[in-house]
Parts: C-alpha cells; sequence; structure tokens
C-alpha cells in the first residue's frame, strides 16, 4: 500500500556520520527521537562536506559571494545542531519543520557579522538553495509531482556553513510531492554506478543537444557529492538515495561530473 | 588535463572534438602548402634582414614607457596579492584568485600577450623588477649550471608537473608555496651572483621571451620600438641548447594536457584518485615529453648526417617556438576566454574572504562568450599556422647556414617531425 505521502527524514549531525556510524551516536539520537514520532522512514547519513547550500539565491549559482571557508564547531562541547521533519502538503508544495539547538536563529537580512552561537538555516531543494531562514517552519511552494530532496543546513551570519569533522552541521529528507505541477519529462536521461566509490565500467560519456532537458541519475554506495561543472548543480548522494541532476543544457561544450569528495570523474557530459 | 586537474578549480567548459573532416583538411593544407614550400620558396635568407622593423616615433615609445611602468607596478601588486591569497587565502580553488590567476592568466594570458606585443613578461615581471631589486655586485662567477641557461628547465619543468600531473595543482597553498620556493630561490641567486645571471634560470621569463620573438613588436634594450612583420623576428632568436630543451619540455606538456583529454587516457584514468592518478599523470606527462623529444632527435640526427652539422638539433630549435605556439593557443584559447572571466570576479577577493573591492565580486562568467565552433577553427588554425610558419623559419635557416641543395635535403626530416607533430596535434583535438 503507498501511502499518499510521507516523509522521509535524515537526520545528519555534525559528527562525519561515514558509514559504519561512530562516535556521536548517543547525541544523534536524543535528536532523533522527536522526529522518529513523524516520520516513517529514519536514516543516518553523512552530510556533503560544504557548498551545498552555497548558492546565490535566484541566480545561476556562478561567481557566489557566499564562498568563505566553513566554521569548523569540532571542539565545541556543546555542538550545534538541526533536525528535519518535512511534509508533501498534497498542493505541489513541502512543509518543513525544523529543530535546531544550541544556535540561536538571526535574520540573515540585514546582514551580520560572524559571531559564534549565532546564525541561521539554509534551505536546499534538489541541490538548490530556495531560503536563508531564522525561522522553524517553511513552507516550500511550487514544485514538481515526484520525490524531492529537501536539505536544510546550519550556516553563520555571513553565509558560511558550520562544520564539526569536515562536514556541515545539517539535515535532510525526501518527499513525494503530490498536487503540483506535472513532472516534467526530460529529453534524455542517463545513469551513473559509482560501487565502492569506483565508477562501475569507466567513465561514462552522454551526449545531448542544446536546449535538451536532461536528467543524470548516479547512483553510489558510498556518500559524496556529485557536482556537474559550468551548470554547477552539486547534489548529494547516498547508498539508496540516488543523486538526480536535471537541467536544461543551454550551453555547448564537454562538461565534467565528478564525485566531488573522492575527487575524481564520473562522466562527460558532450552538448553540441 | 588541465580542466580534469583543475576540476576542482578552474575545470569548466571544456572544447568540443573538432570534426574530423575538419581536421583531415587541415592536415591536407599543412601538407600541401609544406611540401610546396620545400621548392619554392627562396634559396637565400630573408628573415633576419626583416626582423629588425621600422621604427615607431619616439612620442609614441614614450606613451609606452609610462604605461609599461603603470604595468610594472599594477604586475607587482597582483604578484604580492596572488602570492598571499595562496600562502593564507581561502584553500579553495574556487573562491581563491591564485589558481586562475597562475594557471590562466599567467600561463595562457602572458604568452599569448607576448605573441601579440613581445617581451611584455620582461617588462613586467615582479621577479625582474625584485631581482635587479636586490642584485647583489657581480663579483662572483656565476657556476656553469647557471651560465649555460639549463636552470630554466627546472621551475618550468615543476610547472608542468603541478599543472598536468600533481593530483591538487589546483591547491591554493601548493601554487602558494611554490611561488614563494621560487620566488625565494631566484632572489637567494640573485643576491649572489646578480640579476643578469640569475635571469636564465627564470625559466618562465626564458620561456616567454622566445615567444615573443614571434611579435610583429620588437624592443631593444633601450626602449626603442620597432614594428615589423609578424614571425619573423624568430629568425635571430639566439639558439641554444637550453632553450631547445625548454622548448620541448613545454611542447611535450602541452601535448600531454590534449592527450590527457582523449577517450584512452579517460578510461585509463577512470576511478583513479589522489596519489594513484599523480603517479599515472606522470608516468604519462614524462612518456609523451620524452616521445616529444625523441621524435624531434631522431629528425635532427638524420638532418645532421646530411650537412654534416653536430649542432642540427639546437640550430632548429628556434623553430619550434610557432608550433609551441600553435599548441598552445588550440589547447587554452578557450580557457582564457572562459575561465580566464573568473578572474574578474575573484580579483575583488582574491583571498576569497568574503570581500569585494572592485564590486565585481558577483560577475559571473558567460560560458558561451564564443561558440564551440569559432574554438574549433581557432584550433585548426593556430595547429595549421604555426607548423607552416615553423617551416618557412627552419627553411629559412637553413639557407643561411647551407647552399640551396644542401639544404632543401636537411629540411626532409624537420619536414618529417613538424608533420608527426602537427597531425599528432590534430588527432588530439578531433578527439
Amino acid at each position: 500500500m503507498k501511502p499518499r505521502k510521507y516523509a522521509v527524514v535524515l537526520l545528519a549531525l555534525a559528527t562525519a556520520l561515514t558509514a559504519c556510524g561512530s562516535d556521536a551516536t548517543g547525541v544523534e539520537e536524543e535528536l532523533i527521537e522527536p522526529a522518529t514520532t513523524m516520520a516513517g522512514v529514519m536514516a543516518t547519513m553523512e552530510m556533503a562536506d560544504h557548498e551545498v547550500s552555497d548558492k546565490d539565491m535566484g541566480d545561476h549559482g556562478h561567481g557566489s559571494h557566499q564562498h568563505g571557508m566553513p566554521i569548523d564547531l569540532t571542539d565545541l562541547s556543546s555542538r550545534p545542531g538541526v533536525s528535519l521533519v518535512a511534509e508533501a502538503d498534497g498542493l505541489g508544495g513541502i512543509m518543513l519543520d525544523i529543530g535546531v539547538l544550541g544556535l540561536e536563529l538571526v535574520p540573515a537580512n540585514p546582514p551580520a557579522d560572524h559571531r559564534l552561537g549565532q546564525g541561521h538555516v539554509h534551505v536546499a531543494v534538489d541541490g538548490a538553495s530556495v531560503a536563508m531562514i531564522a525561522e522553524t517552519n517553511y513552507h516550500v511552494t511550487g514544485l514538481t509531482d515526484g520525490s524531492h530532496t529537501v536539505m536544510v543546513t546550519l550556516s553563520s551570519n555571513d553565509h558560511r556553513d558550520y562544520h564539526v569533522d569536515g562536514s556541515a552541521i545539517g539535515a535532510m529528507a525526501m518527499v513525494e510531492v503530490t498536487g503540483g505541477k506535472p513532472a516534467v519529462q526530460p529529453d534524455v536521461r542517463f545513469e551513473v554506478d559509482v560501487e565502492g566509490g569506483k565508477v562501475a565500467g569507466g567513465i561514462y560519456r552522454f551526449e545531448a543537444s542544446v536546449g535538451d532537458l536532461v536528467e543524470i541519475t548516479v547512483r553510489s554506495n558510498v556518500a559524496d557529492d556529485v557536482h556537474l561543472h559550468v551548470y554547477d548543480l552539486k547534489v548529494p548522494v547516498h547508498e539508496g538515495m540516488p543523486a538526480v541532476l536535471l537541467v536544461e543544457v543551454d550551453i555547448a561544450g564537454v562538461f565534467e561530473g565528478e564525485l566531488h569528495g573522492a575527487g575524481f570523474k564520473l562522466f562527460e557530459l558532450t552538448v553540441s | 588535463m588541465f580542466p580534469t586537474v583543475l576540476a576542482h578549480g578552474v575545470g569548466g567548459r571544456s572544447d568540443l572534438p573538432v570534426p574530423e573532416w575538419q581536421a583531415a583538411w587541415g592536415a591536407a593544407v599543412a601538407l600541401v602548402l609544406s611540401f610546396a614550400a620545400l621548392g619554392l620558396l627562396w634559396h637565400h635568407p630573408r628573415l633576419r634582414s626583416m626582423s629588425a622593423g621600422l621604427r615607431v616615433g619616439s612620442s609614441v615609445e614614450g606613451a609606452v614607457r609610462f604605461l609599461v611602468g603603470v604595468f610594472r607596478a599594477v604586475v607587482l601588486v597582483v604578484f604580492l596579492v596572488v602570492l598571499a591569497a595562496g600562502l593564507v587565502g581561502a584553500d579553495d580553488a574556487v573562491s581563491n584568485a591564485s589558481p586562475v590567476s597562475v594557471y590562466v592568466i599567467f600561463w595562457v594570458g602572458v604568452p599569448v600577450a607576448s605573441v601579440l606585443l613581445g617581451p611584455v613578461w620582461r617588462a613586467v615581471s615582479p621577479w625582474e623588477a625584485l631581482g635587479r631589486l636586490v642584485s647583489g655586485s657581480s663579483g662572483r662567477e656565476a657556476p656553469g649550471w647557471l651560465t649555460s641557461g639549463w636552470a630554466a628547465l627546472v621551475p618550468v619543468s615543476i610547472f608542468h608537473w603541478l599543472e598536468l600531473a600533481y593530483h591538487d595543482g589546483a591547491s591554493p597553498r601548493v601554487i602558494g608555496w611554490f611561488g614563494l620556493a621560487y620566488t625565494v630561490g631566484l632572489m637567494l641567486m640573485s643576491r649572489r651572483w646578480g640579476w643578469e645571471e640569475v635571469r636564465r634560470a627564470e625559466g618562465f621569463g626564458v620561456l616567454f621571451d622566445a615567444l615573443a620573438s614571434l611579435s610583429p613588436v620588437r624592443w631593444d634594450g633601450s626602449g626603442r620600438l620597432y614594428v615589423r612583420p609578424p614571425f619573423v623576428g624568430v629568425a635571430e632568436t639566439a639558439p641554444s641548447s637550453s632553450l631547445l630543451a625548454v622548448l620541448l619540455a613545454a611542447l611535450g606538456g602541452t601535448a600531454f594536457d590534449g592527450f590527457s583529454r582523449t577517450r584512452v587516457w579517460g578510461d585509463l584514468m577512470a576511478g583513479r584518485a589522489n596519489w594513484e592518478a599523480t603517479v599515472v599523470s606522470t608516468v604519462g606527462l614524462v612518456w609523451v615529453v620524452a616521445l616529444v623529444g625523441l621524435a624531434y632527435h631522431l629528425a635532427c640526427r638524420s638532418g645532421g648526417r646530411i650537412t654534416g652539422d653536430p649542432g642540427f638539433a639546437t640550430r632548429f630549435g628556434t623553430s619550434l617556438i610557432p608550433i609551441l605556439v600553435g599548441y598552445d593557443l588550440a589547447h587554452y584559447f578557450s580557457l582564457l576566454l572562459l575561465e580566464g572571466q573568473a578572474f574578474v570576479a575573484q580579483a575583488s577577493d582574491p583571498l576569497g574572504r568574503g570581500w569585494d573591492l572592485f564590486g565585481t565580486v558577483d560577475n559571473a562568467v558567460n560560458w558561451t562568450l564564443i561558440s564551440t565552433a569559432a574554438v574549433g577553427w581557432v584550433q585548426l588554425g593556430s595547429i595549421v599556422v604555426g607548423h607552416l610558419v615553423a617551416v618557412v623559419v627552419a627553411h629559412d635557416r637553413a639557407v643561411e647556414e647551407w647552399r640551396p641543395a644542401v639544404a632543401l635535403r636537411s629540411q626532409y626530416p624537420m619536414l618529417g617531425v613538424m608533420i608527426a607533430y602537427t597531425v599528432f596535434a590534430l588527432v588530439l583535438i578531433a578527439g
């Protein structure tokens, strides 16, 4: 039986929760607790290292001004944390209920200087930044039907990510949206499989024409970010949660998609 | 591999492969014209007499001297800022200005400017300015490795390795420490032996000066300016075995860069990262440089046998300059025009600290500034023109040295190796 709407809540604590879990389990569970009651499925995962929410609002993300070094809070005794409950509203949107611990939320506008203990929340949908907020409830609207990934990260007043053990402090959810705009049908679809951090079967080579809507699905059993250059898409990938890059290709040339953390090329997209 | 290695930094839009018919036509034109050149070209040297040029008015020279002075100061400031960015700026190849400044503006922009405007690097180089400043009295005699010019090969080789083989070559820290070590090394040597000697170890200056010999603008040592037909100046560039080595290293490096974008290499590198990638790329780089060098030396051994000239290889070394420029433009033209734009935004925030000095920090790269078709024609044109200029330059040097019949025969092996380079270059851009 397929539920009409469901929310997957994924909680990522600062601690680089590498695949095998590790030291911060105690803290996680405390935070996970409230979320569990509301969400059907629960997973914990490593968060992409940075820049996930590091795109300019609205523009195409080139030449961002929010590209400062992340702020490392690893040495803090009480590290801030964030949890996320995301539920489809049945009208093409997602209601976010964000739980923030250990951080005073300050509006991003007017801009303020960095102060430890203060910050705001960056909200990204499918890897693209949609909002910077100081509230714990947010309504994402205008989505298409189908599966969307919502991510919230804790940011300093000057838009740098708070990190612990090399990972951004954030939480993530995957939501099946209904009642929205009909899902767009890509002109071409490509798939990439990464196994154990290796590209299965050599570099993938994809070809598309200028103007095509291209969908590239990357599956990996190791958590990382998939980065498509120039089009500047950066989408996290985790075991069981593929990265889906959807882009209308309007620039001709050859573009690389890479596994950002591992630092190697996954595919080449030739647009002509 | 520029975009591959620098994928984390300035990698962006790579060029589409040039269609095979277009590359084949380029090869055919190059071949036919080169053979025609052997038979039809002049029997007495001509280029050297043309390379002196006509002097421009002294008012223009005054204006140029003023501009050069301004530029020298600006470049010195930019150099110090980029060095600082590399050493203490955000350690991130996108927001830090040093990767684009060094690998695009310096390594591609300065050669292009040299070919167009003459020895600009010597005029504005911060190492030149600082080297003269600290230059010691040249009382001590400089050692042989310095005076021979072979020291120039060291920075050029290390730079190529960082750019093309080392997996972390786009890291601001790597760039910063390399820049600092090189600068300090040059200054210590200049203090000890004087800049006039140490200049020979500044490999980038040696290379860029050689490229500047193609320029239609000639600057003599005392600030006088002359205009002349393009390309002819290479005839009066003094050949030396160390310059030949630097040129071959640069040519081999650029060839490897092209090779590393091929399907074969891409599959070989699939899934390799970090030091594993570095090791494999290093082997590839050395292999391609060796191959390019070997091809040249085999041709020259044959040419040496024909002419009985033991210095044959060195004598024709400078005819590689136009081929190198052709290779450079074919591989890096779009990089300069596209990724180079990132410099505009980075100039406002060189250290990646969230500054906006000139209000340009949001300047986005226009990735469609030039069409892929136009890039293809530039690639093809630069390779073919570079090849033809090289053939003519080598021919002129041959008739300078030997009577026409011997000169003609001496050019068969030279033509052979140049065609090999050109066909290789065309194969690479055709993917």
